[in-house]
């Protein structure tokens, strides 16, 4: 479904990403891992076409995706959930989610918003209140749906739990693993080896803006590189 | 002097009102793109002799140039981003500032050497009718364009509410990434922006030119008065620019009633002055607080 072939990124001079290859299959989740400033972040954001690649390409279903605009990437089916819980904090609840069916038909869209409210309950009670107001597993919550709303093919997850208390990190494990059940592909990246490598068959390991390791969930566990690049 | 008081209260309401409508543009704008159109009071200077050109050539009620006005503006507002601001969005945006002053030097400067330095107003027949509040007489113009400008600001609040382009428009000013990747092209909603912005300008430019006198050199009166409006309406606030634009209007016209000489005309930049040490969020803060 992903295929990226020997991808490079640079700011400005800086080459912060070197050769980096990665395929996910349709209906798979993999997980993403490596320390800070492995380039995790930074891969994400050239798939959604954030940042520039100034080399080697990235196709989604058999087109190259490289270097399109935003817009262009999101029409496809490819959403991201970016680190640190980007709430549009003066809308409301409905209001966050309504524009992330922004793309889709106003008929449509009603529809989404529905299905997702009415299975999750504790949005429903929530969606006239100002996001700004939640508590940060509810806004994580929000931005998850927001997400969900415009009907995504690829999910792209960056660091969904960071400053987030045990319970609310239980809720968003248990979210993805409903939305991953129903049937989205999903790439993950997260620092908590050990949650995300329960979620996902497969991984790559990050460091240093290269993959140094790939294999699938078991492989990853037993090479105990906890130490060095799991934590 | 109550008599007084009362007429100036209106005065300063209707004025008010134009403008508030006047810079609400200006405050769309700051509030997607963070910049502050050091242009816009040129601009609407540009619509204002538009009109004045029109109301030349055709002798029809100039209220009705609007229909012509508002989408040449509006064009002209699109043609500006896509053509000067887009190339630089990533770039200082001091950049920007400076380009948008070097715009109103160049329009003042063009407006010179099309029309002169003469001073110009444009008649219209509304000058001459009048409607009384509390006994006292406003021109059917002054009303005319307090009312397109009462309506329209109401007409915009609720498209910023309720509308997709509006809440879209509030998201982009919430958290540009986000609206990025929930698919929204920032920059279609930022040249639409503009286009708004400076298309408004058409709407309230044939009214405000019966009213005052025209000379090539206003725009940046219009530009600092808008800025006065926005900075104390608290920069990017709506409802704050609305109430801005009241008070601004209200001094304005208290102030050359009771001070003496031009004291009055600088009643707003004393608030100004006291917004920014007492409330420096301006009154969307005070708004936020209650």
């Amino acid at each position: 479904m992903l295929d990226i072939a020997q991808l490079s990124v640079s700011y400005g001079k800086i080459e912060v990403l070197h050769d980096v290859s990665m395929h996910i299959a349709h209906n798979e989740c993999v997980a993403l891992l490596g320390p800070n400033n492995a380039g995790k972040t930074t891969l994400l954001r050239a798939i959604s076409g954030l940042v520039p690649a100034h080399s080697g390409s990235i196709r989604f279903a058999d087109a190259d995706i490289r270097n399109q605009r935003s817009d262009q990437i999101v029409a496809q089916g490819i959403i991201q959930i970016p680190e640190g819980r980007h709430i549009f904090a003066g809308l409301s609840v409905e209001e966050n989610l309504l524009v992330g069916g922004a793309r889709l038909k106003p008929r449509a869209r009603r529809r989404q918003l529905d299905k997702l409210l009415d299975a999750l309950p504790l949005l429903a009670e929530l969606r006239a209140r100002r996001a700004g107001t939640l508590s940060g597993g509810q806004q994580q919550l929000v931005v998850i749906c927001r997400a969900l709303m415009a009907e995504p093919r690829l999910l792209l997850i960056d660091e969904p739990t960071l400053g987030l208390s045990p319970v609310a990190i239980d809720d968003v494990f248990t979210t993805l693993r409903n939305v991953h059940g129903a049937g989205t592909t999903i790439l993950l990246s997260e620092q908590n080896a050990e949650l995300s490598l329960e979620l996902c068959s497969r991984g790559y390991v990050m460091a240093g803006g290269r993959i140094v390791l790939e294999g699938d969930s078991a492989q990853l566990k037993a090479a105990a590189l906890g130490e060095v690049y799991l934590t | 002097m109550i008599g007084l008081v009362i007429s100036g209260l209106v005065q300063g309401i209707l004025t008010g009102l134009m403008l508030a409508f006047l810079t609400v543009g200006m405050t769309l704008i700051y509030r997607i793109s963070r910049l502050t159109n050091f242009a816009h009071g040129s601009l609407f200077v540009v619509a204002m002799y538009l009109t004045f050109a029109l109301s030349r050539s055709i002798d029809i009620n100039p209220l009705l140039f609007a229909l012509v006005i508002t989408p040449l503006m509006a064009c002209l507002g699109w043609a500006l981003y896509w053509g000067l601001i887009h190339p630089i969005r990533t770039r200082h945006h001091l950049l920007a500032v400076q380009l948008l002053l070097g715009l109103s030097f160049v329009l003042d400067a063009s407006i010179l050497i099309g029309f002169g330095g003469d001073l110009q107003s444009v008649e219209s027949p509304f000058n001459s009718r009048f409607v009384h509040i509390l006994g006292t007489g406003f021109t059917m113009t002054t009303m005319i364009g307090a009312s397109i400008s009462l309506v329209g600001l109401g007409v915009l609040a609720l498209a910023i509410q309720w509308s997709d382009f509006g809440r879209h428009l509030r998201a982009v000013a919430n958290d540009n990434l986000a609206a990025r990747l929930a698919g929204l092209s920032v920059e279609r909603l930022e040249g639409l922006t503009w286009a708004l912005g400076v298309g408004m300008l058409g709407i309230i430019a044939p009214p405000m030119s019966s009213i005052v006198t025209l000379t090539p050199d206003i725009g940046l009166q219009y530009t600092v008065l808008s800025l006065v409006i926005l900075i104390v309406g608290g920069m990017g606030s709506l409802v704050g620019t609305i109430f801005a634009g009241l008070v601004v209007g209200i001094a304005q016209s208290l102030g050359l009633l009771f001070l003496p000489g031009s004291f009055g005309a600088l009643l707003p930049y004393a608030l100004l002055v006291g917004v920014l040490m007492l409330r420096p969020g301006g009154f969307a803060a005070l708004l936020v607080r209650s």
